[in-house]
């Protein structure tokens, strides 16, 4: 009787995976096996057969003087997102908990969030036009102090393109990781804070000793989500600046996808895009087991 | 289990990554119908640009053919964001697709043989007659050199400028480089912009470019480069991308502002009067008009050549095309449409509704157009030269591309620039 009872919850359990599971295996799992095969040939993606390339593709794609530059720029994105969103998103949370009126609260809360339910799109274009070097209200704001000598055309200068989307996309996405933020900082003891400022601590030490170590696992989270969302990079780059100028914003995916469709090279770009993946995964399980070690030695 | 999972991954990817064969069948393959075209259909899917005149040529094609119902998708379909080669591989894309022209997008269709060649048709319904020779001479997009495209229309590239400016300054329409050089700096002094460009989204930068070069190696050469017969690493060519450097140099081009402006903003800003020159096709202008811009303060010039001795000419495209798709199944439908692209009222009724492309077809006496669009076929007439981006196959063109953000941005010396263009054709070929 138990064991029919349990075959029946087993079967239940099967039935109500089923439709996520299909969903996954459509579009997650057989996309990424056909992207594998496809890292694996040669094809302009249009030919009606594909070669066998072995591995000659990721040999193609690592020595790739632009692929390795597209990737050091990957590097100094996620760092720039690291900074900007996730910091911006942590300071930003903490002191919005610091507002009392509730009401006051949860309008900041909201308002803040507008930018990450916009889509990439939307977001390259309205910072587009903040930057547009003649009539965009960034270096009209600069004249308009006397500093015209600091106006530039920011998405037509190679050194300074990159940063400038960095922070366009900062702003997209500095919400989602408050929003964690908040309701980690809420879930801190009110207690501990009050103790703390009976003792003297002022809001910095508070929250550079008790909220920051209080947030370790929303950090954790956090961190893990930006390096992934690092790695994506592709929605604000394509609308603002599609990689340019001179490939001065070419992040890998940007890279893969200007291999696949540019280029027509299906395998190359594959192989770029199996390689980030990859790297991802490592990173990302590499960091995770450190957070668990480091939470067992607490 | 852990384990197993992975050992089962590895497997399942192994299987479907690395079959027997040195080749194999690409994806999509068997949806699509080998055997080409049926005719079991008598409606119509196409999908392509909104024109002003889309829907009114669409009621005229229904009214004219009851039997045939036709839905037209209007947005552009892209060869270069991998939409128009996504759609025909589904096996059942759109009957007809309005596609950027040129052997580096419909050529490659036609090679991996994704549309049908029109010969046939173009033979048995008198439609070659109806198209300028030279015109349909360059539809022979494929390796097999048949014809796959209907050409929707042209471009034709000049220096577009603003008379007001050019009056303010005393200034005339340059004859020559020197004189082209001589304006720009007589503009910069005087604080005016001289020339706009906006390449952020490469291809008017490549207008820009293609201008120079043939202004510095003329048009039968930038003919045999591109046909194969030459090198883009030719020491005049190059030049062309010095006289691109040069005129950054001299201040008449904001390489900065050009690199960070796409087309349009450049476009705009040049119909505000923010600039004197800009190098932009007959349909910039007739936009403008259509949008409102009073025009008649500007005009065109060809970019002048750095040989004064030398008639300018201006660079000019293939701009879009129509494509079949080799798996319609309603091929006598598409046929009447075809017919009915190269038919003298397509031809006025898109005339009289906003054209702003140089027409393919042979313009009959009388019919009126666009005054720049006019300009435009009287240009064609004469004789244009190339814009490299529609001859140029897909990994030159990138190249082509990049020499030009290259050289705006001071990172590529014009050799180098030219080099990597030069590099990319040959191994293409």
């Amino acid at each position: 009787m138990r064991t029919r009872t349990g075959s029946s919850r087993t079967a239940l359990i099967a039935l109500m995976l089923l439709p996520s599971l299909l969903l996954l295996a459509v579009f997650l799992f057989l996309p990424l096996l056909r992207g594998i095969q496809l890292s694996f040939y040669t094809w302009d993606g249009v030919a009606p057969v594909m070669h066998r390339a072995w591995l000659d593709n990721y040999a193609r794609v690592w020595s790739d003087p632009a692929f390795l530059q597209a990737l050091s720029r990957t590097v100094i994105w996620w760092a720039m997102h690291l900074g900007l969103a996730v910091g911006g998103g942590l300071l930003l949370a903490a002191l919005i908990s610091e507002i009392r009126w509730r009401r006051a609260q949860t309008l900041f809360r909201s308002m803040v969030f507008v930018p990450h339910i916009m889509s990439l799109a939307v977001v390259g274009v309205i910072w587009s036009q903040l930057y547009h070097p003649t009539i965009g209200l960034l270096n009209g704001f600069l004249g308009a102090i006397g500093l015209d000598n600091l106006a530039e055309p920011w998405l037509g200068s190679t050194a300074l393109a990159l940063p400038a989307v960095g922070v366009a996309s900062a702003w997209q996405a500095y919400g989602f990781y408050l929003v964690i933020f908040l309701a980690a900082i809420q879930a801190v003891d009110p207690a501990l804070h009050e103790a703390a400022a009976i003792d003297g601590a002022g809001p910095w030490q508070r929250f550079r000793n008790i909220t920051v170590p209080s947030l370790h696992n929303a950090i954790s989270l956090v961190v893990v989500l930006a390096f992934i969302n690092a790695l994506k990079g592709f929605g604000t780059v394509w609308s603002m600046t599609e990689g340019g100028p001179d490939r001065s914003t070419e992040l890998v995916a940007v890279y893969a996808y200007r291999q696949a469709f540019s280029l027509g090279d299906i395998g190359t770009a594959s192989a770029a895009g199996l390689s980030i993946a990859v790297i991802a995964v490592v990173i990302t399980v590499g960091f995770n087991r450190w957070r668990d070690r480091a939470a067992v030695g607490r | 289990m852990r384990g197993r999972l992975a050992a089962l991954l590895l497997a399942a990817t192994t299987a479907v990554a690395l079959p027997g064969c040195a080749t194999v069948a690409a994806p999509g393959t068997g949806s699509l119908n080998a055997g080409g075209p049926q005719d079991t259909s008598r409606s119509l899917r196409i999908m392509g640009t909104d024109f002003p005149y889309t829907d009114a040529t669409v009621a005229a094609f229904e009214q004219q053919h009851p039997d045939i119902s036709v839905e037209y998708v209007k947005g552009a379909v892209s060869f270069e964001e991998g939409s128009v080669q996504t759609l025909l591989r589904s096996g059942s894309g759109p009957d007809l697709l309005l596609v950027n022209s040129g052997p580096g997008r419909v050529g490659v269709l036609a090679d991996a043989g994704l549309i049908w060649p029109l010969d046939e048709v173009f033979a048995t319904n008198g439609l070659a007659d109806r198209f300028d020779p030279e015109v349909v001479r360059q539809t022979r997009a494929g390796n097999d050199g048949k014809v796959y495209e209907i050409v929707e229309g042209l471009d034709v590239f000049q220096v577009y400028y603003n008379k007001k400016i050019f009056a303010a300054h005393g200034l005339d329409v340059p004859k020559d480089w020197q004189g082209f050089l001589d304006t720009c700096t007589a503009l910069h002094e005087a604080g005016v912009k001289p020339l706009l460009a906006g390449a952020r989204d490469n291809f008017a930068g490549g207008w820009l470019l293609g201008s120079l070069v043939q202004s510095s190696a003329g048009q039968d050469k930038m003919r045999d480069i591109l046909a194969g017969s030459g090198a883009f690493d030719d020491p005049a060519v190059v030049t062309g991308g010095q006289m691109l450097a040069d005129l950054i140099e001299r201040g008449c081009l904001d390489g900065g502002q050009a690199a960070a402006l796409d087309g349009g903003q450049a476009e705009a800003a040049f119909w505000r009067g923010s600039g004197a020159m800009i190098v932009v096709p007959q349909g910039s202008m007739a936009n403008a008009r259509q949008d409102g811009v009073d025009v008649s303060g500007f005009g065109a010039f060809p970019m002048p050549r750095r040989d004064a001795s030398t008639e300018a000419v201006p660079t000019a495209g293939l701009a879009l095309s129509w494509v079949v798709n080799k798996s319609t199944k309603s091929r006598s439908a598409v046929v009447e449409w075809l017919r009915w692209l190269a038919s003298p009222e397509y031809l006025a009724m898109t005339a009289a509704k906003g054209r702003t492309l140089v027409p393919a077809q042979v313009v009959p006496a009388g019919l009126t157009l666009d005054p720049a669009v006019q300009d435009g076929v009287e240009k064609v007439a004469k004789g244009t030269g190339f814009n490299p981006s529609v001859y140029l196959p897909d990994a030159a063109k990138e190249a082509w591309y990049q020499a030009v953000q290259g050289i705006l941005t001071r990172r590529l010396s014009p050799e180098r620039a030219m080099q990597g263009v030069q590099e990319k054709l040959a191994a293409g070929r």
